[in-house]
């Protein structure tokens, strides 16, 4: 689920196709995400699975693989080593 | 004789724009002199109490330093546009950024407002203590800058950012960051196009502090388009992007 919507996100940026999501080790750089598009896709799973990333540029030079992994961390140490199936939709003000 | 009349003329102004800058340059560097102490003792401050206070002192420091400037040193400021957004709801202000001054000038006119800035400005020795004091944000973590502008605009501030995220390197208006467009299609909140001019170029980029301006010197501050929140912040930015290179070059 969690790598789904991390799919998504990539996906509907407009210039990263399938094929490429494809290859576990693709690094985020070489996706053309930039830092703050890094953000926004790290924002869309904090809303949905209620969690905190603290450190956003780690994650700029992962592979796809290790953000997924590291994010599935970040969300079973939130919910007790669980990664829950219904999601938790907490959206920021506005 | 006219022709020496002139020259005569011409060499009297040229010194009063020596002395006007020098005495403008003494005038910022007093007012910081002074405002350091307090800003260092007010630090001590409980949040809530002191991001207003230090607001509201940044405001008024700033607008007595271009007190000074419109009265000694011919420069002449329109920026009545802003007067409207003193009170305003909470809004993204963003601006192009020829000068130096730009941002003395919002500041000076918005005590409400969050400014984003370069993270160096925090450790500078005079500019840092003020910043801390006013819980100004800095561009070096673009998450918790994005979390912050949005705790801000929903406390009721206004958020001030130049989307170039440096003074302008290439006339009319450098490449625009996105930060802008993140904050307020997370936050809902739209953008307030900000446009600055300056009849004569003064502080901009590669301008040095002790290069004399040509005086006087108008600079107007107007409220341009406002931009309703987004879904895509790519599409914001490239049409705030073309808005400005539009409304520069006219």
């Amino acid at each position: 689920m969690l790598r789904q919507i991390i799919h998504e996100f990539l996906l509907s940026q407009g210039n990263i196709s399938a094929e490429r999501l494809a290859d576990p080790s693709v690094r985020m750089t070489d996706l053309g995400l930039d830092s703050l598009g890094v953000v926004e896709m790290l924002f869309e799973v904090e809303d949905r699975y209620g969690i905190h990333v603290d450190d956003v540029m780690q994650f700029q030079n992962m592979t796809l693989n290790e953000v997924v992994a590291n994010m599935e961390q970040i969300v079973r140490q939130k919910h007790g080593g669980n990664i829950p199936d219904m999601v938790a939709v907490e959206k920021a003000p506005g | 004789m006219a022709g020496l009349t002139g020259k005569l003329r011409a060499l009297g102004w040229g010194t009063y724009e020596y002395l006007a800058m020098g005495s403008g340059l003494t005038a910022l560097a007093l007012l910081g002199i002074v405002s350091l102490p307090l800003a260092l003792a007010l630090l001590v401050l409980p949040g809530p109490v002191r991001i207003p206070l230090g607001r509201r002192l940044i405001a008024g420091t700033l607008a007595l330093y271009l007190g000074f400037l419109r009265v000694f040193c011919s420069v002449r400021i329109d920026a009545s546009g802003l007067r409207a957004l003193q009170t305003s709801r909470p809004l993204i202000l963003v601006a192009n950024h020829p000068s130096l001054l730009d941002a003395v000038i919002l500041l000076s006119m918005l005590p409400n407002a969050a400014c984003v800035m370069k993270g160096s400005l925090k450790r500078n020795l005079f500019v840092g203590p003020m910043t801390r004091l006013s819980g100004y944000m800095d561009n070096r973590d673009p998450m918790l800058l994005v979390r912050r502008a949005c705790e801000e605009l929903d406390g009721g501030a206004q958020v001030v950012l130049f989307p170039e995220g440096t003074r302008t390197r290439c006339a009319p208006i450098g490449p625009f960051g996105e930060a802008a467009a993140l904050i307020s299609a997370r936050s809902g909140v739209p953008v307030q196009a900000l446009v600055i001019t300056f009849d004569k170029p003064y502080l901009g980029k590669g301008w040095s502090l002790f290069k004399k301006p040509s005086l006087p010197l108008r600079i107007t501050v107007r409220r341009g388009e406002q931009f309703a929140a987004p879904s895509d912040r790519l599409a914001l930015t490239g049409k705030l992007e073309s808005y400005y290179r539009g409304v520069l070059k006219a």
